[in-house]
């Protein structure tokens, strides 16, 4: 089952005509998405769900039983949007809060079993800077959620997504 | 002739509303600066207020301050830049202090080119930046700022120096000297802390929920 991320309107969704299984679960903006507010309750609250209820609570668990995650974000400056940054904010209840060391530095236990793919798609117009920075930043969140792959792709325009989407 | 530093902004980017490590340092980089520097104070916690929005683009040197989250700059951060992008003027200076709760400052390095890109794209001055690691412990400068915090303070009292300078940084990163797992242990006693406070127990820490359609 694949979670898939996305910063795209209902317009440009429907026509990247994005083959979708009916177990998959499709995480865009409805314009309810609170910011996190760091109070870590995710861990030591409600450990795994996030205390702020407006929708987005369950982003832990939803990964927890996924295979893949699939970021399809606008490039911003090297980082995914905004949308889907605070997406991944509010999700990091699917790992645990004590540390383990990985390639000599320090990362987070898991929480659940499953391991994920971590496949991110950037589009949009971005400089060569920006698609290197976002390289980065992915294989640094890939490290930090425990994926067992990841994949990043750049692409100019949306028409371009179905053809990157395996 | 140009005047450095101008009038300081010192940006809070943390979500926290008090008691943020950011705020923190932004404490003691505020007390090294010379007394009569011009400083703004900034809070983006959440949404940009269009009245932070007209005394950012008033100020000479930005200062950005705040958390790594997922190895890149929080969200409501992140829209809040993109809504300054238009609004920046190409003789204002950008420096960065991004800090981390794992151990090792260089894993800020990412965001401080998200934050290089950004300045790019909003044609101003980026100064560089500085990564600090053991963000857990960056609130404790009373207490610890002549022992393990003495890195910190170090790179903090450098970076005004610059700042006052008009010098660029690059990206330098620093951590509390402690031993790592020193720092590990405090930090994970702290979260069973926490939890028992919140009526839970240490092997609650480990829960598994499933989502609301697998339930
Ligand atoms: C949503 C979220 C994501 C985080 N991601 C990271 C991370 O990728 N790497 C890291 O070292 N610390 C991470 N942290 C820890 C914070 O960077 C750390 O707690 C920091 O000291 C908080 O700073 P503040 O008090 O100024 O908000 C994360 C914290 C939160 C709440």
């Amino acid at each position: 089952m694949r979670i898939i991320v996305h910063d795209l309107c209902s317009p440009e969704w429907q026509a990247a005509n994005i083959p979708v299984a009916e177990q998959d679960v499709i995480v865009s903006d409805d314009g309810t998405l609170k910011n996190c507010i760091g109070c870590f309750g995710c861990w030591v609250k409600t450990p795994g769900i996030c205390v702020i209820h407006d929708g987005y609570q369950h982003m832990g668990a939803y990964l927890g039983t996924a295979d893949t995650l699939l970021l399809i974000s606008r490039n911003c400056c090297g980082s995914q949007s905004p949308f889907v940054k605070s997406v991944l904010d509010r999700s990091i209840g699917y790992i645990h809060p004590n540390f383990r060391t990985i390639n000599g530095e320090m990362h987070h236990r898991k929480r659940f079993s499953n391991t994920l793919k971590l496949h991110a798609i950037f589009y949009g117009d971005q400089t060569d800077f920006e698609k290197n920075t976002a390289e980065a930043l992915v294989q640094a969140q890939a490290v930090n959620l425990a994926a067992k792959s990841v994949k990043v792709d750049f692409i100019d325009t949306l028409q371009q997504l179905s053809g990157v989407i395996a | 002739m140009k005047r450095y530093p101008g009038t300081i902004a010192l940006i809070c980017g943390s979500p926290k509303q008090t008691g943020s490590s950011s705020a923190a340092v932004l404490d003691r980089l505020r007390e090294k600066l010379p007394e009569k520097t011009p400083i703004t104070d900034i809070h983006i916690a959440a949404k940009l207020t269009a009245e932070n929005a007209e005394l950012l683009k008033s100020c000479d040197t930005l200062l950005f301050a705040f958390p790594l989250y997922v190895d890149g700059i929080p969200g409501h951060l992140l829209r809040a830049l993109m809504q300054l992008e238009p609004l920046m003027r190409s003789e204002q200076r950008v420096y960065g202090i991004i800090n981390c709760g794992f151990f090792e400052g260089r894993q800020c390095q990412t965001a401080a080119r998200i934050l290089e890109n950004w300045a790019a794209r909003s044609s101003c001055n980026y100064m560089g930046a500085i990564g600090l690691g053991t963000g857990g412990m960056l609130t404790l400068f009373d207490k610890y700022g002549e022992g393990p915090l003495k890195p910190i303070e170090t790179r903090l009292t450098a970076l005004v120096a610059d700042i006052i300078s008009g010098q660029t940084i690059g990206f330098e990163h620093t951590q509390a000297s402690l031993p790592k797992i020193v720092y590990k242990l405090a930090v994970e006693m702290n979260w069973r802390r926490s939890a028992k406070r919140n009526g839970l127990k240490s092997a609650d820490l480990k829960r598994k929920p499933l989502p609301p359609s697998r339930q």
